[in-house]
């Protein structure tokens, strides 16, 4: 019966050894060969970004920021490197992937308002972990990685298609052009249309609930603080508009540790009143992104004469 | 969930409880017998009473005083509900009332007793096992054998992709409609309810599976608490195939001992109604549970009715027989459905306003949400409609983790695991059952 056991386990094992190889290393093939979307973002922000001007942030980034405004208005090359339903932990595990290949001249990082709170912060910081597991081979992100969740490292090592979970309709998808999408301008992706009347805010407004805030995010936002001062780097951290901002946001704590670091700090949060502006009640959409951005390039400017001329 | 050590305490004050009552009963005579037993209910139902229903009952209280101008004064508790406390107060249930029956000699042995209550596969979401069917299985010596580890190890993978692949993946959708019931439109809510009844169904039984094949490995046979229950072609039906273990506590300890269908017409109605409304009490302290317990009684009597009313009119339709046992099941279905809506809603508000905009027939497109994720969703469902289909109604006929080409089955084991690996969701997610 030992025996059979044996057998039968090894005969088990075999078989899944040889399918999870040949599919994990079809679908690592294909995600490195994407020419759009999210895959294709993340892998341009750790291996290409090589612009003056870096956005960094969550899906409030990726809508927000027009690159080629600040473009226009600065005259530095721009590119946004916001990803969907990422958080702190995502943008600083990214930024400190960049400096390892380019120094920016400028950081743009994009807070969500209440980025410190446990239940937005902490569930995203495994898809920060999610986002990343494709890239583990290299060494700060593997480390990055290992600090929020080892088993996940492990088994991306026991299982190569464990790396792409939830990612092969939309790897395949993208790769044969079957799925619609937009196509990002310089890493900006817009978003058409509105779905939210003032009645839909109204109503829940009275439904946000205090969260408790996690310490990790809080320091990971400092870490990032550092690691730009250490690196001479202009960053400007901005809160950008929102429908919906909870009372209990973590604005202020942002600000204070901005400031404290010595770097400038702007509040967009409660700029944007006209509903029509948004898709949905955190994301603006083109026009109200395109309002905010001339907006905010216009105020960056105003920081960058002395900077230019010492710069050209 | 959090883990509060101390909590291990009250399982340990109902085994104590219920290893001396089933003792003493059984070396009592009648009117002490029943003492004991009384004891020992009150003892289960009491701490059911403090930790799920205390604050709930009190709530009704102020609320019923407070209509009539009085101010109710009598505090909250600030207590966690324990982990699987109903599941494993009722298993203990069953034990003394069995042995009070004369159907299972009082366990002499503490510790095998302790192991009946905290067997850890079935504790914390059952199945709710009966003394007949596992105390023996404790007292015999167990050796390693094949055919039980392969089974448990394949029931084991099939639980898990119910619950990460299917159920979990289902809940990103369910979740997004149902925490913003008002903002969809009432194909929306149709779509949701749907998936939620799916998952439910793969969360509690892909539990149900794990737990059965972990006892299985180490060679112990637990019950079978799913049956394939949307191919059921009644309500009755569907409850004599889901969660089994359960409602056959129902009946064999609420149901029968109230008359069962054994009385009067009037009265066999009263008994359906007031086990259905405990069993959705059982669920959990609140009234979107009382309403649907109280649904499916009222579905169960309907079907009573009807089936009186037509009983000469369907007898010799035996050629439509499955054209009408396709609709039947479609109609079970729709109901158990409808009744979910009170099961997931976060408040009562929420669940008549889906139950309103689905019948007000509310206009809007589509959520559709995360396409790949929709995606996942569908083709996991389409695999195990075919799956269950097969078992139901072509038992044998093909199979592919039991095939009987050894290299079909490992080929089959291995894509499973493929399939949970890439189509999963691995977010901690706890399985629903675990809150009741």
């Amino acid at each position: 019966m030992l025996k059979k056991s044996i057998e039968s386990l090894l005969l088990f094992i075999l078989i899944l050894f040889i399918c999870d190889r040949l599919i994990g290393y079809k679908l690592h093939d294909i995600y490195f060969k994407q020419k759009k979307g999210d895959f294709y973002q993340t892998t341009y922000a750790l291996k290409n970004a090589k612009e003056d001007v870096l956005i960094l942030g969550s899906s409030r980034a990726l809508h927000h920021y027009v690159s080629s405004i600040f473009q226009n208005y600065i005259n530095m090359s721009t590119y946004n490197l916001g990803r969907d339903g990422r958080n702190i932990s995502y943008a600083y595990t990214v930024f400190s992937q960049v400096l390892t290949y380019h120094h920016p001249r400028v950081i743009i990082l994009d807070m969500q308002p209440d980025e410190f709170s446990l239940s937005d912060g902490k569930e995203s910081d495994n898809s920060m972990v999610y986002a990343l597991l494709p890239y583990a081979n290299y060494p700060l992100i593997k480390k990055s990685i290992a600090k929020e969740n080892t088993s996940d490292l492990i088994l991306s090592k026991i299982f190569w298609t464990y790396p792409y979970n939830s990612m092969a309709v939309q790897l395949v998808g993208n790769y044969y052009n079957l799925l619609p999408g937009e196509k990002d301008i310089q890493g900006f992706e817009p978003l058409k249309g509105s779905k939210i009347t003032k009645a839909d805010i109204l109503r829940d407004k009275g439904k946000l609930k205090k969260k408790p805030i996690d310490p990790a995010l809080i320091n990971t936002f400092q870490d990032f603080l550092k690691l730009a001062k250490k690196n001479n780097i202009e960053l400007y951290v901005v809160i950008s508009p929102t429908a919906n901002l909870s009372p209990y946001n973590s604005i202020a704590e942002i600000k204070k540790l901005t400031q404290q670091s010595g770097f400038k700090f702007y509040d967009y949060s409660t700029t944007i009143n006209d509903y029509s502006l948004f898709y949905d009640d955190t994301h603006l959409n083109i026009k109200g992104a395109t309002l905010f951005t001339d907006a905010l390039a216009s105020e960056l400017k105003k920081n960058f004469p002395n900077k230019l001329a010492s710069i050209q | 969930m959090f883990f509060v050590p101390v909590y291990i305490l009250i399982l340990g004050f109902t085994i104590i409880v219920d290893y001396f009552a089933g003792n003493l009963i059984e070396k009592s005579r009648e009117r002490r017998r029943k003492q004991m037993l009384i004891l020992s209910l009150v003892a289960n139902i009491g701490v059911l009473a403090v930790f799920k229903y205390y604050n709930f009952l009190n709530d009704n209280i102020s609320y019923l005083l407070g209509y009539i101008g009085f101010h109710n004064h009598i505090p909250y508790l600030s207590i966690l509900l324990p982990i699987g406390l109903s599941f494993h107060t009722f298993q203990a249930m069953s034990y003394t009332i069995e042995v009070y029956r004369g159907n299972q000699k009082a366990e002499k042995h503490f510790g095998i007793y302790a192991l009946y209550v905290m067997f850890y596969p079935q504790l914390v979401a059952g199945p709710i096992e009966r003394p007949q069917n596992i105390m023996h299985q404790y007292h015999a010596k167990h050796y390693f054998d094949y055919d039980d580890v392969v089974s448990g190890l394949r029931l084991m993978l099939w639980g898990y992709f119910k619950k990460v692949v299917i159920a979990d993946r289902l809940a990103i959708y369910v979740n997004t409609v149902y925490n913003h019931p008002d903002k969809h439109s009432a194909i929306t809510l149709v779509v949701a309810t749907i998936f939620f009844s799916f998952q439910i169904y793969c969360d509690f039984s892909g539990y149900s599976d794990i737990a059965i094949g972990i006892a299985r490995i180490m060679g112990y046979k637990l019950m079978t608490n799913f049956k394939r229950p949307y191919f059921a072609t009644s309500i009755k039906e569907f409850w004599s195939r889901w969660h089994i273990s359960l409602s056959t506590w129902f009946r064999d300890y609420l149901y029968i001992p109230l008359g069962g269908n054994r009385t009067s017409a009037a009265r066999w109605y009263f008994n359906i109604f007031i086990v259905f409304l405990i069993s959705g009490l059982w669920h959990g302290a609140s009234w979107l549970f009382v309403i649907w317990g109280a649904l499916h009684a009222t579905y169960q009597i309907a079907e009573v009715l009807f089936s009186r009313l037509t009983r000469g009119y369907t007898s010799g339709l035996w050629i439509f027989s499955k054209i009408l046992s396709f609709f039947n099941i479609i109609i079970t279905f729709t109901l158990v459905s409808l009744a979910w809506i009170f099961f997931r809603a976060n408040s009562l508000n929420d669940a008549f306003k889906v139950v309103t905009n689905i019948f007000t027939w509310k206009k809007g497109s589509f959520f559709i949400g995360s396409v790949s994720n929709l995606f996942y969703a569908v083709m996991a469902l389409s695999l195990l409609f075919l799956t269950e289909y097969i078992q139901e109604f072509h038992p044998g006929s093909f199979s592919l983790l039991n095939n009987k080409y050894k290299i079909t089955r490992h080929v089959s084991y291995a894509a499973l695991v493929i399939i949970i690996l890439l189509a999963g969701v691995f977010n901690n997610t706890q399985f629903i059952y675990f809150q009741f």
